[in-house]
């Protein structure tokens, strides 16, 4: 009974204008889409490899551990051909550095930020749009349609149960917006694997075909919900005007006003107030370092060789007095640095903390709109939401503080300082003649030639074990958090279903 | 064809569709109102904090010329009073410079978005008007002929002494002016409400720009309608031409502008941040290694300043310094012809033209940031010719006006107090009209859209002309 009613409905769908036409636009959509945002993939991964060779060289190069500054990358997501997501604006660099707690990724990759209020048009768009259009379009004469032919009368008094009727018109109706969507989809995929040559790793597949799982059931609510409005009113053109109004709104209204309706509700600060702090920390910081060079009675230069910041490299040519100045003023603002650097973070904390807020309140807003949950769990799962990029950050943060720690045992900002700016030991400093051995030793290398002779490079560079590596994995899909927005999507069919089915069930044939 | 157009006007206004879309743009600007009116007052107060902290820490500055001009000012993009009709993504773009007389630095984000959203449309006028109404445009328009071939009141219509161009005019005319009257309240509404929230200081200039928007808005929705039109015209049944009508307004509405940004990044070329970065070390390696004998070295005394050694390294820095602008502006450039190409190729979309038209009479997007970017340029210019004519009144100074970046290194040029009203101050360019002194009424774009009504009301009526009703 169900089987004959579902084929009835499928072979009804298949030679109609409108699947024609659905089959296309999707397919054409779907190829460009992919086609392009797989072939601009490729190029930015090949970008990302060269940036990350040469940061990793970059990384190497260093003489003594002040100059420690590592620059850490967060891989590209694959996943991202499909849901551009915030990737796109968020950036994937980040410098480690011991004066600054990371706050934000710096952007190596993406070529044009003034690109940036234009949202790409991805495989999630066509989703979020095409699919849940074409459900309305597929739908919405379902039942007011036969009612208006007449032939809804004959199919109700025949003995089927009204539930059979409905289940398999919806069931047909998922199965017709499915072939073109799964059609169009492998064939995407065909194009990345043979033309652009991407391989996506098990877990990727997995997320893949979570994705497309979400945009069918996606589809399939508004199967329903243009089977309800079917439902509800008399005329089929009464019914499509209806779920044009639920789809508009669930669409395109509610995603858009959440957004901006949040951001006026809880505005988040001016970024004023955090530049204001660091250019006055700045000026008392500088304060503070004459005041002690004055105080101490130190004298910076020597022999024209001075220590300028904290990553430059550095010679040295000095006498055991110039040696002991730097170790006592290094000691002194490389401790107000770091300070300063816990303050504004405490600050930034506060600024981000409202971001979230506002973001949440946002998140509440639009709560009701399925294609908001299709956009949460389809970016969480192709790790291009925001929350990967937050996890990448922390990551650096506790990096940060590994190298801080790695250098506190060490004992670099206390009992070994002069180890935190030179290679010499303390015993070099020892005695007069020492110092002056190294100086002509030095002077003889740089007049048979060597240039390195004065500088730091002579030593070489640190091993490549001296400082903890970073490992981060580069994320993966997050399942936890496309959990939520899925389970949503699935209890809102449900219901939909129910509510459909209740008001078939009283629905007055004549 | 009075009596159909009042026929068809009453029919629009009379109908369901009609009243609950109507509620749902009206809606749409309410909320507009308030949203751009909070906005604005956000970016009014940054402005005026950016130009407090410049003023108090420049006017901390007057003791000494190489001071002030040294002092990296953050210029802030002011606050764009029309930015509820043509939002332009101006969350996303870049609104601060760093500057001070010598260099500039790319610029960057320095407004209150929220990267953590993802990027939706705002509700602006373009928003309301290209997507809201063109889609309510599209649902009145899709069964005016079709719906009247199937129910056979076209053929009854027909038999009466109405010629069929009236018939067309009068349905046409009817259906515009459903749509004017929804525009007419939405936007009388948007402003009133504007006004009196405070968002919005009228102008001569803003005043004809807003009757400008609303122009170009109009012509938009008759061209979807028009299209709605000669697709029903050609058709025979209301729920094919409702198919094909979605389908265009899918790929028109929503996928062009998308795709455009795909197809556009293809087809301009811009270095990536990280090429940028190599060649920018690359040019300093050049010039700093290849310099002339002596330039290298530096010596903080007095007379080491008038030396040859000290003149060579003015020269080298200059160049490296002039070398580096070259590079951040031709990426500028760049940057700023894809993104004008990307718009460009967004304009075979009705909604794409209608967002370039309305963005270059706010002075927002693309066209505002360029406008922005050009004065913040002339104002370094500014500052510059400043510094170096101060400097060439100081007998005393070796007259090498340069720095290195955003640091100047001492005795370089004349270290004499600075009078501080002498001093050009970038918010004098603005507030004498620097980002709205040239307003640009998009006429090319009105005038294709006005070409493509025409061409679509021929089509139109040709179809509908040659309509058997038989």
């Amino acid at each position: 009974m169900f089987g004959s009613l579902f084929w009835k409905e499928i072979r009804e769908h298949l030679l109609t204008f409108r699947f024609g036409a659905a089959l296309i636009t999707t397919f054409v959509l779907v190829i460009v889409s992919v086609w392009v945002l797989g072939e601009d993939f490729v190029v930015r991964n090949n970008n990302f490899n060269q940036m990350s060779d040469s940061f990793a060289q970059q990384n190497r190069e260093v003489y003594v551990p002040s100059q420690i500054s590592p620059v850490v990358l967060r891989p590209l997501s694959p996943l991202s051909i499909f849901a551009k997501g915030e990737d796109e604006h968020l950036g994937n660099a980040v410098q480690i550095s011991r004066w600054s707690v990371p706050v934000d990724a710096d952007d190596y990759l993406t070529v044009n930020n003034l690109l940036h209020s234009i949202p790409s048009f991805d495989l999630l768009t066509i989703f979020v749009f095409a699919i849940s259009l074409f459900g309305i379009l597929l739908s919405y004469d379902s039942i007011c349609g036969e009612r208006e032919r007449g032939t809804l009368k004959m199919l109700c008094t025949n003995t089927m149960k009204r539930g059979v009727i409905f289940a398999a018109k919806f069931a047909g109706g998922v199965v017709i917006l499915a072939v073109p969507f799964l059609l169009s989809l492998i064939s995407a995929l065909l194009v990345l694997q043979f033309i652009h040559g991407i391989r996506f790793i098990e877990i990727q597949w997995v997320a893949i075909s979570l994705i497309a799982l979400l945009g069918l059931l996606y589809g399939a609510l508004f199967i329903g919900l243009g089977m309800i409005c079917s439902t509800l009113a008399n005329r089929s053109s009464v019914a499509l005007a209806l779920a044009l109004l639920l789809w508009t709104l669930s669409v395109i209204l509610i995603p858009s006003a959440g957004n901006s309706l949040a951001a006026m509700i809880v505005p988040l600060d001016s970024t004023e107030g955090l530049s204001k702090f660091v250019q006055e920390s700045n000026t008392e910081i500088r304060t503070k370092m004459a005041e002690f060079i004055t105080q101490n009675n130190i004298n910076l230069s020597s022999n024209g060789s001075s220590y300028i910041g904290g990553m430059q490299p550095y010679w040295f040519d000095g006498e055991l007095q110039w040696l002991l100045d730097h170790m006592k003023y290094i000691g002194f603002y490389e401790q107000l640095f770091q300070e300063r650097a816990d303050q504004l973070w405490k600050l930034y904390q506060s600024y981000i903390a409202r971001k979230k807020e506002q973001y949440n309140l946002g998140s509440l807003l639009k709560v009701i709109s399925p294609a908001q949950l299709l956009r949460h769990s389809i970016t969480a799962l192709a790790y291009t939401d925001y929350s990967t990029h937050a996890e990448f950050l922390e990551h650096c943060r506790r990096y940060r503080q590994a190298i801080l720690d790695d250098f506190r045992n060490k004992g670099l900002f206390d009992r070994n300082i002069h180890g935190f700016f030179t290679r010499y030991e303390m015993s070099d400093f020892a005695s007069e003649e020492i110092i002056e051995q190294r100086i002509q030793e030095r002077r003889r290398r740089a007049d048979s030639g060597d240039e390195f002779a004065w500088r730091i490079e002579s030593f070489g560079a640190l091993p490549a074990n001296y400082f903890p590596p970073f490992d981060y994995s580069g994320g993966g899909p997050n399942f936890e958090a496309a959990l939520w927005p899925t389970a949503s999507l699935a209890l809102m069919i449900i219901g939909i279903f129910a509510l459909g089915f209740v008001v078939f069930i009283r629905y007055d044939v004549r | 064809m009075i009596t159909i157009m009042k026929h068809q006007l009453a029919n629009g206004l009379r109908d369901s569709k009609f009243l609950v879309m109507a509620a749902l743009v009206l809606l749409a600007f309410i909320t507009n109102s308030f949203i751009y009116a909070e906005r604005y007052q956000l970016a009014l107060d940054d402005w005026q904090e950016s130009i407090a902290t410049t003023t108090e820490q420049l006017s901390a500055r007057t003791d000494n010329l190489q001071n002030i001009s040294e002092y990296a000012q953050r210029l802030v993009k002011p606050p764009t009073v029309l930015a509820f009709i043509a939002d332009g993504g101006e969350d996303r773009l870049p609104n601060g410079i760093l500057i001070n007389a010598f260099v500039y630095r790319n610029p960057s984000v320095k407004s209150r978005g929220n990267d953590m959203f993802a990027l939706l449309p705002n509700l602006d006028w373009v928003f309301i008007v290209g997507t809201l109404m063109s889609l309510m445009a599209l649902l009145l328009s899709y069964g005016t002929i079709s719906g009247e071939k199937r129910d056979g009141t076209l053929r009854q219509l027909l038999s009466n002494p109405v010629s069929r161009a009236s018939l067309f005019t009068g349905k046409y005319l009817g259906l515009l002016m459903v749509i004017i009257v929804i525009l007419a309240v939405g936007a009388a509404v948007n402003i009133t409400l504007l006004l009196f929230l405070g968002a919005l200081p009228l102008s001569e200039q803003i005043l004809l720009a807003i009757g400008w928007s609303i122009l170009t808005s109009i012509l938009c929705i008759s061209v979807i309608l028009l299209l709605g039109m000669a697709v029903s015209s050609i058709t025979h049944r209301p729920a094919v031409s409702l198919v094909v009508l979605m389908i265009f307004w899918l790929v028109a509405i929503i996928a062009v502008p998308g795709l455009a940004k795909l197809f556009g990044e293809n087809s301009v070329s811009v270095p990536t941040p990280f090429e940028v970065r190599r060649d920018l070390e690359t040019s300093f390696e050049d010039i700093w290694y290849n310099a002339p004998e002596g330039a290298g070295s530096w010596h903080s005394n007095p007379e080491y300043a008038f030396s040859k050694p000290a003149r060579l390294r003015a020269e080298t820095v200059s160049r490296i310094i002039s070398e580096d602008q070259k590079i951040r502006n031709r990426v500028n450039d760049a940057r700023i012809k894809q993104a004008e190409m990307v718009r460009t190729l967004a304009c075979v979309s009705p909604a794409g033209l209608l967002d370039d038209a309305l963005q270059r009479l706010c002075r927002t997007g693309i066209h505002g940031y360029k406008a922005f970017f050009e004065t913040a340029r002339r104002y370094q210019q500014q500052l510059h010719g400043f510094v170096v004519a101060r400097d060439r009144l100081d007998s005393h100074s070796p007259h090498t006006v340069y720095s290195w970046g955003f640091g100047v290194t001492p005795n370089t040029f004349s270290s004499l107090p600075v009078e501080f009203g002498t001093f050009p101050r970038s918010h004098v360019l603005w507030e004498s009209g620097g980002l709205y002194s040239e307003q640009e009424v998009p006429f090319v774009h009105l005038i294709v859209f006005l070409a493509v009504n025409l061409q679509l009301a021929i089509i139109a009526f040709i179809a509908l002309a040659c309509y058997d009703p038989r």
